[in-house]
């Protein structure tokens, strides 16, 4: 048999790694597809259990996670203030102060520490808990009832994860703000009104709109990822930290590339994007 | 006079696999209200059997060879939604009881009720109310299954199986049997679902059980033996 040369063995591995990764995200839109679908298609089995899955959800993945979410919100926005005001060139007017406060908080910081934050918490519990329950057959307990385990175990999750991490999104932007502000007005003693004056005029639809996008593609894409690897264990307690190892970092790749997309669509300038583009030829 | 149609037949010289094991089930019909004991022969046994059975009874797997009616049609031949619905249908317990870790017994129970009972969340309670009594597990209901010792999960288990009055019962062995109180109760109780509603019982044991045949027997059980499928050859 003919030997390959190393280069082209090398040019097949990064193929058949790129294929993979475009399989995985197909599984997973597939996943997600058929996730929702089981909102219409299992809409007579029993709503009254669906909705206290999401509630159960929420109470999980955000109600418990405020208080480390308002810290670390309240550090950032005071961290991002002490950056424009001493260490970025000391930004001496509010429209500075109101436009770096946008762009670090709003469209950057607070989508991606939430989603950082709630698969550190929620991930890997979810990919931990399904991973466990195939262990113990408890996935094949609800086959055998007649209860469809996407729509019993991923459709809640679903929706509670949508739900928490646009509202821990929200509050970290929310609190960010205050954070940034307090230092603000405690060193350079900056009137509110003027803060938040600059903040809302340096705020565009553009901003909110990725902010949208970020918040709702992060949030179901890391739910899905957590299912998926914990549903994707079949029968030894061993494959379960793999799965939520393996939860974990595919769910921050995919949080971080989806950032980054959204990121370069919406914020960089077209002219930029088309110079390098230009260039690369 | 027609004869009652069949809940579970067996055709064909069925042969049950799963996980390497493999094995040969007696062909067998029946009826509602049938009370049906697999064991396998005397001087063999193997914890992992009754779940091999109970999998392929249910459609979980396929049958090697042969062919297994449940309900009236093959539940490998029906498409994911009528399976679904012909499972609502079926009582099953595992061995473990199969119970859901994260939530209580009575929320445990009440699962199938909500998701296919169609009743009012007062109604709902009241049933899992009924049951819980029945099967001797009131004063356990707000516990997880991880607090229940194995006897009474298995009695958790079965309480969950009959609660939406199945046409048959599928039991991975018989619990905790032999001298515990609790086991006699779960049993008792559902020799009278079968002579009240007409539900049918299967339980497939790993190892022969000479005390809960004898006792099943006397109260009209039928009682086959399955052998290794390479002990058949």
């Amino acid at each position: 048999m003919r030997r390959r040369e190393p280069n082209v063995q090398a040019i097949d591995a990064i193929g058949a790694r790129f294929l993979g990764m475009l399989r995985y995200l197909w599984f997973l839109i597939a996943f997600g597809y058929l996730a929702t679908k089981m909102l219409w298609v299992g809409r007579r089995l029993g709503q009254r259990d669906l909705i206290a899955q999401v509630l159960t959800q929420v109470y999980f993945t955000a109600v418990q996670a405020i208080g480390p979410v308002a810290v670390v919100a309240l550090g950032v926005g005071g961290l991002a203030m002490i950056q424009g005001l001493g260490g970025v060139g000391a930004l001496s007017d509010a429209d500075s102060v109101g436009r770096l406060i946008t762009v670090v908080v709003i469209r950057e910081v607070a989508p991606l520490f939430t989603c950082v934050m709630v698969i550190a918490r929620s991930a890997t519990a979810i990919a931990a808990e399904l991973g466990l329950m195939r262990v113990n057959r408890e996935i094949e307990a609800l086959e055998v009832m007649g209860i469809p385990p996407i729509r019993q175990l991923v459709t809640p999750r679903l929706l509670g994860g949508l739900i928490s991490v646009a509202a821990l999104a929200g509050l970290f932007a929310a609190i960010a703000l205050c954070g940034g502000f307090a230092l603000a007005w405690l060193t350079v003693n900056l009137p509110a009104q003027v803060f938040f004056d600059a903040t809302l005029a340096a705020t565009r639809p553009r901003d909110l709109a990725a902010f949208v996008i970020k918040v709702a593609g992060g949030g179901a894409g890391i739910v899905l990822v957590a299912c998926f690897h914990g549903l994707d264990v079949k029968e030894a307690p061993s494959e379960v930290p793999v799965a939520v190892s393996r939860a974990a970092l595919n769910a921050l790749i995919l949080v971080v590339a989806l950032h980054a997309a959204v990121s370069l669509w919406t914020f960089v300038p077209e002219g930029v994007l088309a110079a390098v583009w230009t260039g690369a030829r | 006079m027609t004869a009652r149609p069949a809940v579970l037949a067996l055709h064909g010289g069925v042969i049950a696999e799963d996980d390497g094991e493999r094995l040969a089930l007696p062909d067998l019909s029946l009826e509602a209200g049938g009370w049906l004991v697999l064991s396998p022969p005397p001087g063999v046994a193997h914890a992992a059997w009754p779940v091999v059975i109970g999998r392929t009874i249910v459609g979980v797997e396929a049958a090697v060879g042969g062919r297994v009616e449940l309900l009236g049609g093959d539940p490998r031949a029906l498409p994911y939604p009528a399976l679904m619905r012909l499972r609502r249908q079926i009582g099953y317990v595992w061995s473990s009881g199969g119970l859901l870790s994260n939530r209580s017994v009575r929320d445990n129970l009440a699962l199938p009720l909500s998701v296919h009972g169609g009743l009012s969340f007062a109604d709902e309670q009241a049933r899992v109310d009924a049951v819980l009594a029945e099967f001797g597990l009131d004063e356990l209901a707000a516990l997880r299954p991880h607090q229940l010792a194995g006897a009474r999960r298995f009695a958790c288990g079965a309480a969950r199986a009959v609660i939406l009055d199945p046409a048959i019962a599928i039991f991975e062995g018989h619990g905790a049997f032999d001298g515990d109180p609790i086991g006699r109760q779960v049993w008792d109780a559902l020799a009278a679902r079968r002579a009240d509603l007409g539900m049918a019982i299967v339980v497939c044991l790993g190892g022969q059980r000479p005390a809960y045949l004898a006792w099943a027997v006397a109260r009209g059980a039928l009682a086959l033996s399955y052998r290794p499928a390479d002990a058949a050859r």
